[in-house]
């Protein structure tokens, strides 16, 4: 059946059936030998890849779409939220705001609009938070060496005495 | 004289357990109480036990004064006392004012060692040269030397048995972790007082005895004895220390448009329980799925529904209101934390409904074993320590007890902290869950929060909420559908080769956990690094 078929033409059902029966790795497999210009498996692709933590893989997947003209509502928040969850805030920032100011689906606009505010919300937090680890790691640093120094010349002055 | 050296032993050995026993409760309300904390402040009051016991045994063979030993303990007792404040203003020192929980590990790991080393060392130090230098002003002979030192090393340990004891079971509770600690301070200073007098320094006594007095009236004021307030987010209605861990009630205006929410230790940005100002959705998080897993799992009209790890009740809120109006619903709740419980009845809206029973001080796991119900839907939702899930309610064995309470086709769902479907705790505790329902479970990782939800069906392969005949629920209810179900990703997951299984007596699941916390917080804090 599946000669009859053009090369890199996939079969969404048989997919489907895959995805349901937990077969993710095959159902990639069949996705990414699709032809990228097919936008319905391109994105099938990308909530797979993600799922399985391939955050780079996702946003590929969603990119190829985009760039085959469907950069929809949906398209450009799915990607927000994959590059959310790979941690890449400002990406998914610039995501999610296109989205809640664009015309598209009220409730799209609605989600996409709570996640850049949280999003925001982290980016300003991350700042303060990334300086704030860098001195604390030498605090941290300091301090254990300062007490195994303590420990030691305690230790050494005893016996001597 | 030498009932007051084996009397001021007992009292510093019991001192000394009293700070490594209320240290990480101190600590909680800013950096949790994790095993990393527990580490932190046993190998650093170990390392000063050890400081305190080589440089006490170097000045007492110097000068072997009872009333320098006394001054020692007085020092000691002031520290203690000061140790009661000092951990929230070293915390502000060394948190940011916003600390997201995924990028939080470093800072509650490396912090509250250094908090320890700040806060509770000091005065250990002090404590921990008390037993050499009382060996020292005891003997007179050298042929006593180890009748003395077995003698006053024996009543340290003694006092290190009553310590922890009275600690957890006569302390913490009427006085909380400051009383506790002033307590313990105001005991060090009393002892002080015979080792003054027995040096004929009357002025030495005085102080010690009035600075004992001062301490003990500090005990008085309730606010002493009261929680402190930590790092959680939003306007604090109330804190408590349960014996379980630090919680508090906060009032936050971004979330659903205001909510209270039920904030745990060292809290940050995360919360346990959530009571929304208007209404019981909470705007697409986890909570509001599990509302339609639990249409799905009714059966003749009937829905008898477990919540293990029930917290302060959002679930049994939202199933009451949403749920309890289609079907005949009996909910049981499981709260192992009786003031998790009550302080969602007094501040979080917990109902007070015939349709709910809740099992208050009682373990998930314990309720799993020996429970004789039989339930459609059994929902857990066990945390610890903030985002741990106890091993013993993620094992193979717990779920195997869970699974005999199910009806057949009845649903296990679980509620997994994870940052995706790939996070190594989710894929272990979905391979667990995947030994006892071994057809298949499905893993809904959900968009935009560090949730995922899991379950599994006795008998078959639970359907996919595409596949939930939703055209049958209230109107509400499919709007409610339409909203969260169309983005969501929902996958059968089947078992892998090779995956490891959690079991009761593995360790690695803990490790695995934290491990987690500290990869995505390095991640995290890379990104944000090289930006």
């Amino acid at each position: 059946m599946n000669g009859a078929r053009a090369m890199g033409e996939v079969d969404l059902a048989r997919v489907n059936e895959q995805v349901a029966q937990g077969e993710l790795e095959e159902a990639i497999a069949a996705l990414a030998a699709a032809d990228p210009k097919d936008a319905t498996a391109t994105l099938l692709l990308a909530y797979l890849e993600r799922q399985r933590g391939r955050y780079e893989r996702s946003e590929a997947a969603l990119d190829r779409r985009i760039a085959l003209g469907l950069d929809d509502a949906e398209t450009l928040l799915q990607r927000g939220y994959t590059r959310w969850m790979a941690g890449d805030l400002a990406g998914a920032a610039s995501d999610m705001g296109r989205v809640a100011a664009g015309s598209g689906d009220a409730s799209v606009r609605a989600r996409a609009a709570t996640g850049a505010a949280d999003v925001a919300a982290q980016q300003r937090e991350m700042a303060d938070v990334a300086s704030r680890a860098e001195t604390l790691e030498i605090a941290w640093g300091v301090a254990g060496f300062a007490l195994s120094v303590v420990l030691v010349t305690a230790l050494w002055r005893a016996r001597r005495s | 004289m030498f009932l007051a050296y084996w009397l001021t032993a007992f009292l510093s050995g019991a001192g000394v357990l009293v700070v490594e026993m209320t240290a990480p409760r101190a600590l909680a309300p800013w950096f949790g109480q994790a095993q990393f904390v527990w580490t932190n402040v046993i190998g650093l009051v170990l390392a000063g036990l050890a400081i305190g016991s080589m440089v006490g045994g170097r000045l007492a063979d110097r000068r072997a004064s009872p009333g320098l030993l006394g001054g020692l303990l007085l020092a000691g007792a002031g520290l203690v006392a000061l140790s009661a404040w000092l951990p929230q203003w070293v915390a502000r020192a060394l948190l940011p004012e916003r600390l997201p929980l995924e990028a939080a590990y470093p800072f509650l790991q490396r912090g509250s060692f250094l908090a320890t080393l700040i806060c509770f060392v000091p005065p250990v130090v002090l404590l921990g040269a008390v037993p050499p230098f009382l060996v020292r002003c005891a003997t007179k002979r050298l042929e006593e030397v180890g009748r003395q030192s077995g003698l006053l090393y024996g009543a340290a340990t003694l006092g290190s048995i009553a310590g922890s004891f009275a600690t957890s079971y006569l302390l913490l509770e009427p006085l909380g972790t400051r009383g506790t600690q002033l307590l313990a301070a105001a005991l060090l200073a009393v002892s002080a007082v015979p080792l003054f007098v027995a040096s004929r320094r009357v002025a030495g006594g005085v102080a010690g005895g009035a600075a004992a007095l001062l301490l003990a009236a500090a005990l008085l004021p309730p606010a002493n004895r009261a929680a402190a307030a930590g790092a959680a987010l939003g306007e604090l209605l109330v804190a408590r220390d349960s014996r379980y861990q630090h919680l508090e009630v906060r009032h936050r205006d971004e979330l659903c448009g205001g909510a209270r929410v039920l904030a745990i230790d060292e809290g940050h940005d995360s919360f346990q329980s959530l009571t929304p100002d208007e209404g019981v959705l909470t705007d697409g998080l986890y909570y509001d799925y599990v509302n339609l897993l639990a249409l799905d799992a009714v059966r003749d009209g009937k829905l008898r529904v477990a919540i293990l790890g029930m917290g302060a009740g959002t679930h049994a809120r939202q199933l009451l209101e949403l749920v309890g109006p289609r079907c005949d619903l009996s909910i049981a709740g499981v709260e192992l934390d009786p003031e998790v419980v009550a302080l969602g009845r007094s501040h979080l809206a917990l109902p007070d409904d015939p349709r709910l029973s809740i099992a208050s001080g009682l373990d998930a796991r314990t309720f799993a074993d020996h429970s004789d119900a039989t339930f459609d839907l059994v929902l857990v939702d066990c945390y610890s320590h903030q985002s741990f899930v106890p091993p013993h309610v993620a094992s193979s064995e717990f779920f195997a007890a869970v699974a005999r309470r199910l009806r057949d086709g009845g649903v296990l769902a679980l509620n997994v902290f994870g940052y995706g479907a790939a996070d190594p705790v989710s894929e272990a505790v979905a391979a667990t869950l995947l030994s006892r329902f071994p057809d298949g479970i499905v893993v809904a990782s959900l968009p935009g929060t560090a949730n995922q939800l899991v379950w599994g069906c006795k008998g078959g392969v639970p359907r996919r909420p595409c596949d939930w005949p939703r055209d049958e629920w209230p109107e509400p209810l499919q709007e409610l559908a339409a909203r969260l179900l169309a983005p969501a990703q929902f996958f059968v997951r089947r078992a892998r080769d090779g995956e490891r299984v959690v079991h009761d007596d593995d360790g690695w699941f803990d490790r695995l956990q934290e491990r987690r916390l500290e990869a995505r917080a390095a991640a995290l804090l890379a990104r944000e690094g090289a930006r």
